[in-house]
């Protein structure tokens, strides 16, 4: 088992520096630079331009530019933030922490519900509930994301159940420890919600499917025939099986969390990574584009071990084909 | 299982084909019977409906809109949808007609109301000081428009029933009347308020009047139509008024009457004809000005489907009224045309980019999975890298590198490509997956053992058996393309203004004050949905017509 990680790690490797050299080829091609706003500038002289451009390698060719950033990062320095003026780890760092409390909680969310769901519509089908659900369902992965977090703030600054936008309340310093932590759970119900409802609904209907498909199997029919109790059927036999498909899409989901979360908390005002991408970009700072985009990479190769790790704790089969 | 389902499943599986349908089976075409399929439906059918429908909109959005998309009113911003009176005056029914929207600023919060307003037609009325009936009717005698003053006192009223007046009247000239405040032209209007915070802030420093008479118990404001002036030489509107004020000055003051006024506008070097005057009108009729609204109406000029030249649309309204069916945006601009006109890009934009994708995805999964080795290889660890960036943030990077002040149908083409650069990789793993399958059957190796060339075993072989999962797969990632465009958009990113986008035209929406005060700015947002919800519909129910068994095989 461990020998699978460690391969999968290494095998994954190449991907990452084709992300950076593809990341890096992006941001070159781009028009102008992070220095264009000095450039515009009179008060800043021709000299201080040149010092600026040498300390930040602009005036170097673009591969020697980017074996230079390769080699820092390699040392685990990502670079200096042109726009925050601190160091481009640190920002990601603070920034990733939000994200990850976004994601995962929407994980929980999408998963916690969608996965019950789906069984319970695919052991109650064509029954009002269902096909209740079914319609939910479809408006659930056809709403917009960002559309659906506009009636969200609509919703709380009409009614001012919910916080509109941000992490923390204002008093969060004056609050205790378990009021921070309610605090940070009331804040991230918005974003999770409208977020985590297309996943949600999504899965649910993978789920329905792929269990009323195994309830078709003969092994189920097997196990009934033999007067195995209906609820060992289902859960031990029937489910155990279908979960494993909705296991492989864990990684695929992760990724398009990842890309949602730019729009959520665009609209929400959440400080997460995506919002610093686009702040990176608007602003063309360089290593902070380059170490988000990396970042983000990154995170979904470790979502897609996670998931192929997950998948061989629920199968068996997976398992003995690894060790 | 329930025992229900059971015999559920069986009666699905053993049901019979009738006579007809077995003739059907055997006779129809594969589409015929995919399209018989289909019909059966009903979602789908919903669905393929609403897509036509809103094809259909996007192809003639000018003809459809009442208003120009692009043209601002600087009076309308975030003005309410236009209320539709279906009855007149009377209250009898009549053909619908608006009022024109008024602003009025809260001087406090500076805060934008809208009211309907309403100007004049025509008016009769008694003179009271000539005792002449006179009547004012728009377009007769040389009559431009109709203004009316109106004059508006404060007073206190102590128990005993004496006044004292705070302040002087004030007075208010203007060719238009909030709808809610007609009765004006009846009787004078009284508005008593006796509330203790109004009765506290009497201040007798202020107001002197206030110590002849005892403790007031109410403040009481009275407004009446004080004189009615009919405007007969072309002429700014300022001056209109001014001359107006001049007039009601003079006459008020008891300094001379209307002709004395007059004399005193030529001094001034406005036209002494400009404006006659009811000096102390009793209203006996009026007619209101009201907008009807007009079908194949003619406004501004458009080419339908971009070669016949045209002016008239669908329905519309005479300026300057302007038919708001879903309200202004925050410059004025008719939200109901910009998301009729923003229909073309989101109907338009899935469909060129499915293509480009479809056409990358299929070549390249094609060449990847049909020759193997190096090409493979290389193909597909381009599209792990490629996949290995969440989609939305490799697609704002890409939009970063490219100019953003380029004309927008160049900015529309460029979305275009981004959006197929981000969907190949994923369409064309699953399509060499595909190519892998197939390459081991017996008619395709029977082909290249006859030595056809690698090109037509791909394309005539192998393609036409991947057809049932592209046309599924293309119909179901539409709405990715939609949603890509639109999330662009509403970043910023994408198509720029002036253009019409749902994405963009949600942006607007974004601020919570924007959002409370003009919530139809969220319209665009419904529109997206339905189009995805359509798009999402429509390719289930051709998976599920598509499915052989579906087809009665």
């Amino acid at each position: 088992m461990l020998k699978y990680v460690v391969r999968r790690i290494i095998l994954s490797i190449p991907v990452l520096l084709g992300v950076s050299i593809l990341a890096f080829a992006i941001i070159s091609a781009a028009p102008g630079d992070f220095l264009d706003a000095y450039r515009m500038n009179p008060t800043i002289s021709i000299n201080q331009l040149r010092l600026l451009e040498r300390q930040f390698g602009f005036d170097q060719n673009v591969f020697v530019q980017y074996l230079k950033w390769l080699g820092n990062v390699l040392t685990g320095n990502f670079g200096y933030s042109f726009s925050y003026r601190i160091p481009v780890f640190d920002l990601v760092f603070a920034r990733l922490g939000a994200t990850l409390l976004l994601s995962i909680t929407t994980l929980i969310f999408s998963w916690g519900i969608g996965i019950p769901l789906g069984i319970y519509s695919a052991l109650h089908q064509y029954s009002l509930s269902d096909q209740a659900f079914a319609f939910l369902a479809f408006i659930g992965i056809s709403i917009p994301n960002f559309f659906f977090a506009l009636l969200w703030l609509f919703m709380a600054a009409k009614t001012g159940w919910f916080p509109i936008g941000g992490l923390i309340s204002q008093n969060f310093n004056e609050l205790s420890i378990i009021g921070k932590m309610g605090d940070y759970l009331w804040h991230v119900v918005g974003p999770m919600v409208t977020l985590g409802t297309a996943g949600l609904a999504g899965l649910m209907r993978q789920m329905r499917g792929q269990l009323l498909d195994q309830l078709r199997q003969d092994y189920v029919l097997f196990a009934r025939a033999k007067g195995m109790p209906e609820k060992n059927v289902i859960y031990k036999h029937a489910v155990r099986n279908a979960i494993n498909p909705i296991v492989t899409m864990f990684g695929y989901a992760l990724s398009g969390l990842l890309g949602g979360a730019v729009l959520t908390e665009t609209v929400f005002g959440w400080p997460g990574m995506g919002r610093l991408v686009i702040e990176a970009l608007n602003a063309q700072d360089m290593f902070l584009i380059m170490a988000t985009l990396l970042l983000s990479a990154v995170l979904l190769v470790i979502g897609n071990l996670l998931a192929d790790l997950l998948l061989a704790w629920v199968d068996p089969r997976i398992r003995y084909r690894l060790s | 299982m329930k025992k229900k389902d059971i015999v559920d499943n069986n009666t699905l599986q053993s049901t019979e084909i009738s006579k007809e349908d077995l003739f059907e089976v055997k006779y129809m075409s594969r589409w015929q019977l995919v399209w018989r399929a289909l019909r059966k439906h009903k979602l789908g059918m919903l669905s393929l409906w609403i897509l036509a429908i809103m094809y259909l909109i996007a192809i003639f959005a000018d003809f459809l809109s009442p208003s120009n998309p692009y043209e601002m009113s600087h009076g309308l911003s975030y003005a309410p949808p236009s209320k539709i009176h279906w009855t007149d005056d009377n209250g009898k029914l009549t053909s619908p007609y608006i009022y024109a929207w008024i602003s009025e600023r809260d001087p406090d919060t500076y805060r934008t109301t809208y009211t309907e307003g309403v100007s004049f037609e025509s008016i009769a009325a008694l003179d009271r000081n000539s005792g002449e009936p006179v009547v004012f009717r728009e377009g007769e005698d040389s009559v431009k428009a109709i203004y009316l003053t109106t004059k508006s006192v404060d007073f206190a009223v102590d128990a005993e029933g004496n006044r004292a007046y705070l302040g002087s009247a004030e007075y208010r000239t203007s060719q238009v009347l909030k709808l809610t405040e007609l009765d004006i032209l009846e009787r004078t209007i009284v508005n008593e308020n006796s509330s203790k915070n109004v009765l506290d802030a009497l201040s007798p420093t202020r107001y002197r009047e206030l110590r002849n008479i005892g403790t007031p118990v109410k403040v009481v404001t009275e407004r009446s139509i004080h004189r009615v002036f009919a405007q007969k030489e072309e002429e700014v509107r300022e001056v209109v008024i001014e001359a107006i004020g001049i007039v009601n000055e003079i006459i008020d003051s008891g300094e001379g009457d209307f002709e004395v006024a007059k004399e005193l506008l030529k001094e001034l070097e406005i036209s002494p004809a400009i404006i006659d005057v009811i000096v102390e009108p009793e209203i006996s009729e009026y007619a209101t000005q009201k907008y009807p609204i007009k079908f194949f109406h003619s406004s501004w000029s458009y080419k339908l489907l971009g070669i016949i030249p045209l002016d008239f649309h669908l329905v519309g309204t005479d300026q300057p009224s302007k038919l708001l069916l879903f309200g202004s945006d925050a410059y004025g601009r008719d939200v109901f045309s910009r998301i009729l006109h923003g229909a073309r890009i989101s109907m338009s934009i899935g469909l060129l980019a499915i293509m480009i994708t479809f056409s990358l995805g299929l070549s390249i999964g094609g060449a990847a999975g049909y020759f193997g080795g190096i090409t493979d290889e290389i193909l597909m660890r381009t599209t792990e890298i490629l996949m290995s960036i969440p989609s939305l943030y490799l697609l704002i990077s890409l939009r970063a590198v490219l100019p953003t002040n380029l004309p927008s149908h160049i900015t529309y083409l460029l979305i275009v490509v981004i959006l197929s650069f981000i969907g190949w990789p994923g369409m064309s793993r699953v399509i060499r997956g595909m190519v892998l399958g197939l390459k081991e059957t017996e008619f395709v190796q029977a082909a290249v053992v006859m030595g056809y060339p690698s090109a037509r075993v791909i394309l005539r072989h192998i393609i036409p058996n991947t057809a049932t999962y592209i046309i599924v797969s293309a119909t179901l990632s539409i709405p990715g393309y939609i949603l890509g465009e639109a999330g662009l958009s509403f970043l910023g990113l994408g198509i720029a203004e002036p253009s019409p986008s749902w994405g963009l035209m949600l942006s607007q929406a974004q601020s919570i004050k924007a959002m409370t005060e003009a919530p139809w700015l969220l319209i665009p947002g419904i529109f997206i949905f339905i189009v995805v919800m359509g798009f999402n519909l429509l390719g289930d129910a051709l998976r599920d017509a598509l499915d052989p068994r579906s087809l009665g095989y």
